[in-house]
């Protein structure tokens, strides 16, 4: 998530609003606004004001609106973002208008506990629906995707379905991506209610690390996981939603990409897209990394062959999150760029790469392991 | 070893795994331990969705069972202007009219034939050469569309015929009510005439050469497909066959035996082969037709990709002629130009032999009930499910397989046949143990080809190396 910094004052709770340069005309409770040229009484009912000078007006900073100021990087802001402000003085943006990676953060929870995951519990998490429901309704209209992610978006019971529901009232034309490991599926009558929201526009994504239990299991750190996501998929499928499977690529899971893609040919041939994705090495993946690392020039054979596998058989397969130099070319028409914006990145070396352009680049988590596998391509 | 499970999906094993495997002793850690499992030949416990997923996939294999008799062949006439060499119908001359289908039988037959609980509903024309009663094959498709219309049917219509009498009016006819073709083509000039000639003995390859150039000035090329019929003459010219395919711009070519009924039986001295024959001329025309697909031409060979859907995915896959249990009646059935309904023509062929046993009824004495709800019937489908047939209820290649009980009746003398000395059986065996092999060797070569068939797509949107 893109985050800003300033100096805040008047500013004792955290502050969701949308982001707007022109005065607004209603909503102005809900508006952040930023213009400079604005009086104090004018920017008088506004959620909060920012300002990129270092030094603030004297008349503002006395007065009692809350503002911050001293804003770097102000110019990263577009008309329309929703931004959550601190009495820190940190401005978190939450959703950019101009991104096709926004998302929705349901919860930190987990009833999974994958060796390579890379979002921590929160133990302490309050309840995010509130606030997710506000930022829902900040968002406009025009956004294409929402992804609803976690933790395990399915465990904070109806809200779930209220967030659901608030999409499909708020923003009827943005297709939702939804990031579950599909076990709360494999109770029908869970489906039946999830399919009764009647959202016209929902993908479910899930992930599968092993044709069968004992090998999933162990990666997922949940004895029975394999069996509660397959039996989710198959529900889901019965109502007709439409279904990608997303495989994270490490040294426990590469040699099972061909079978995994054989399994999902001969069991799920319903399937719409099949993702085989590279890590991001950021929390478990990281502490995990000895027993997850595999250099990247031998994961290539296996996702090679799965690929082939999948392609003869009609199936639409992707690859996310893994740059262009570390692919041989005839996969390059595979590959997509992936990789949220905020957390993207491309090392010095790739500037002059001509390829760079429709590269996924990295996570900036991994830098520090990829950096020297990076080359321009010729 | 090769395991193969109730819904297709097949495992090499080393031996030495498999005597672990059924000695229980199999290490539970082992990269074999979970593809077995992975293939649900083996479970550790009821909670483990294998049993649902099997279920699904059993469903689907079968689901061609689920609607009933969707292949309705009519045989608008016994008269021929050709005399085959591999006719099982002894086809009558052309002047004896009596052998026609009448307007009345055929208004009978189309009754009974919209009464089948399909909705998909296949009428074939077929004979003699049903051109020669070109006025009932119009009245059947004007009656049957009208009555398809009223009971919420979807009606599809195939002639089956030489097409040397195809005339212009015909074949505008023919398009205008998008009415597909099949032809029979056995190969070039040469072969074709040995196999298919006039009833005077001259041969009819240009004749039919001409009309199919003709017939596809109004008709779609994709709605033009092609028969061959392999004598001991068309074995040594594998290649020639399938160039003419190639020529007149088929996509797809069925590589088909004799069949040794009626006035092809009397010739198998002259026209027959053994099963090692047709098994030989089958791999040589199969290894050529890879070849020209590798060169960028589609072609496809029906056999072989029919057999291949049965073997490397999870779609249902019923053809009336090899599937479990047998399409006798209950996928296809034949109504003979009396008005006699049987169950396959084969039957039909028999019956003008004089044993009529198979007879299930006439569309003018017998309800829909009679004719589709009757011991005789019962007794052919309940001797023909794999799982309690001699031979094949033990065969690993049941779910790829299927039978012929009137081909059995006429070549072994009942309908259940014996497995071990039965020619089609032999064929079947080895050809699914050559796809086999090719299948587990995974050269792409083959495979690509394969997947190209079974996707209908190019190879070259297949081949992911650019």
């Amino acid at each position: 998530m893109l985050t800003l910094k300033g100096t805040s004052i008047n500013i004792d709770k955290p502050l969701l609003g949308r982001v707007s340069f022109t005065p607004a005309e209603s909503d102005q409770s809900t508006t952040i606004i930023i213009n400079p040229r604005l009086s104090e009484t004018q920017l008088k009912g506004y959620a909060a004001s920012i300002f990129s000078q270092v030094n603030a007006d004297n008349e503002l900073t006395t007065g009692k609106i809350p503002i911050i100021y001293n804003v770097s990087d102000i110019n990263l802001l577009s008309a329309g973002d929703v931004v959550e402000i601190f009495p820190s003085g940190i401005i978190n943006v939450i959703y950019q208008i101009n991104s096709r990676h926004n998302q929705i953060f349901v919860t930190s929870k987990c009833n999974s506990h994958c060796i390579m995951c890379p979002q921590p519990i929160d133990r302490n998490e309050r309840n995010l629906t509130e606030p997710n429901l506000r930022l829902i309704s900040l968002m406009d209209k025009s956004t294409s995707e929402l992804a609803f992610n976690g933790g395990e978006p399915t465990l904070i019971g109806d809200d779930f379905f209220r967030l659901i529901l608030a999409c499909k009232d708020l923003l009827p034309d943005t297709s939702l991506l939804l990031l579950t490991n599909g076990r709360k599926f494999s109770d029908f009558s869970y489906t039946h209610r999830y399919s009764s929201l009647l959202h016209p526009n929902i993908t479910i994504s899930i992930p599968l690390y092993g044709d069968n239990d004992i090998e999933h299991d162990i990666i997922v750190g949940s004895q029975g996981a394999f069996n509660e996501t397959v039996m989710g998929i198959l529900n889901l499928a019965s109502f007709g939603h439409p279904i990608e499977i997303r495989t994270v690529i490490h040294k426990k899971t590469y040699k099972n990409l061909l079978r995994i893609s054989d399994y999902l040919y001969r069991n799920m041939t319903f399937v719409n897209h099949v993702a085989f994705m590279g890590m991001e090495t950021t929390w478990r993946a990281e502490k995990n990394l000895e027993s997850l690392w595999i250099e990247p020039e031998e994961v290539v054979g296996p996702l090679d062959e799965a690929i082939h596998h999948l392609t003869q058989r009609d199936m639409n397969v992707s690859v996310y999150n893994i740059p262009l130099c570390l692919l041989p070319k005839h996969l390059w028409t595979f590959a997509r760029q992936s990789i949220s914006d905020w957390k993207n990145y491309f090392d010095p070396k790739c500037l002059i790469c001509p390829v760079k352009n429709r590269c996924a680049g990295i996570f900036n988590s991994g830098l520090s392991l990829y950096g020297g596998y990076l080359k321009p391509v010729c | 070893m090769l395991l193969v499970n109730l819904v297709g999906e097949y495992l090499y094993l080393p031996n030495n795994d498999f005597n672990q495997l059924i000695n229980y002793s199999l290490d539970q850690d082992s990269d074999i331990f979970s593809n077995l499992k992975a293939k649900h030949f083996i479970t550790k416990n009821l909670s483990d969705p294998a049993i649902e997923l099997l279920a699904i996939k059993y469903r689907t294999k079968k689901e061609f069972l689920s609607d009933f008799t969707s292949l309705h062949m009519f045989v608008i006439t016994l008269r021929c202007n050709q005399n085959c060499v591999y006719c099982h119908a002894s086809s009558k001359a052309v002047g004896k009219k009596a052998l026609d289908m009448s307007m009345e039988t055929a208004l009978k037959a189309v009754d009974i034939t919209l009464m089948s609980p399909s909705k998909y509903i296949k009428i074939e024309f077929q004979g003699g050469e049903p051109l020669l009663n070109f006025d009932t094959i119009k009245y059947i498709i004007e009656y049957a569309n009208d009555q398809a219309l009223l009971k919420n049917k979807k009606l599809e219509f195939v002639v089956c015929t030489n097409l040397t009498l195809a005339t212009d009016e015909m074949l505008k006819y023919l398009v205008s009510n998008n009415i597909l073709l099949s032809i029979s083509l056995d190969g070039p000039g040469h072969v074709h005439d040995f196999n298919r000639h006039y009833r005077d003995g001259s041969g009819s390859y240009e004749d039919v050469i001409r009309a199919l150039d003709k017939a596809k000035e109004y008709i779609k090329p994709e709605n033009i497909s092609a028969l061959m019929t392999t004598t001991k003459y068309s074995l040594n010219f594998a290649d020639e066959i399938v160039d003419e395919y190639i020529k007149n711009g088929f996509r797809s070519i069925f590589v088909r035996a004799l069949n040794p009924f009626g006035y092809a039986l009397s010739k198998m001295d002259e026209i027959g082969y053994s099963p090692s024959g047709f098994i030989d001329f089958y791999k040589r025309i199969l290894d050529y037709i890879i070849k020209i697909n590798q060169q960028g031409i589609y072609m496809e060979e029906s056999f072989t990709s029919l057999l291949l859907r049965r073997m490397l995915t999870s779609f249902s896959t019923g053809f009336v002629d090899i599937q479990f249990p047998a399409g006798t009646g209950i996928s296809g059935v034949i109504y003979n130009y009396d008005g006699n309904v049987y169950p396959a023509d084969e039957a039909r062929m028999l019956a003008q032999m004089g044993d009529g046993r198979f007879c299930m009824g006439n569309v003018h004495n017998n309800t829909y009930k009679e004719l589709f709800y009757n011991n005789a019937l019962q007794e052919i489908i309940g001797n023909t499910c794999a799982e309690s047939l001699p031979g094949c209820s033990d065969c690993a290649f049941q779910m790829y397989c299927g039978i012929d009980p009137i081909r059995n009746y006429v070549t072994q003398g009942d309908i259940v046949g014996h497995r071990p000395t039965n020619d089609s059986c032999l064929i079947h065996k080895e050809i699914i143990k050559y796809l086999f092999e090719i299948i587990l060797e995974n050269d792409p070569y083959y495979m690509d080809v394969f997947w190209s068939w079974l996707t209908g797509r190019r190879l070259s949107e297949i081949k992911v190396t650019v």
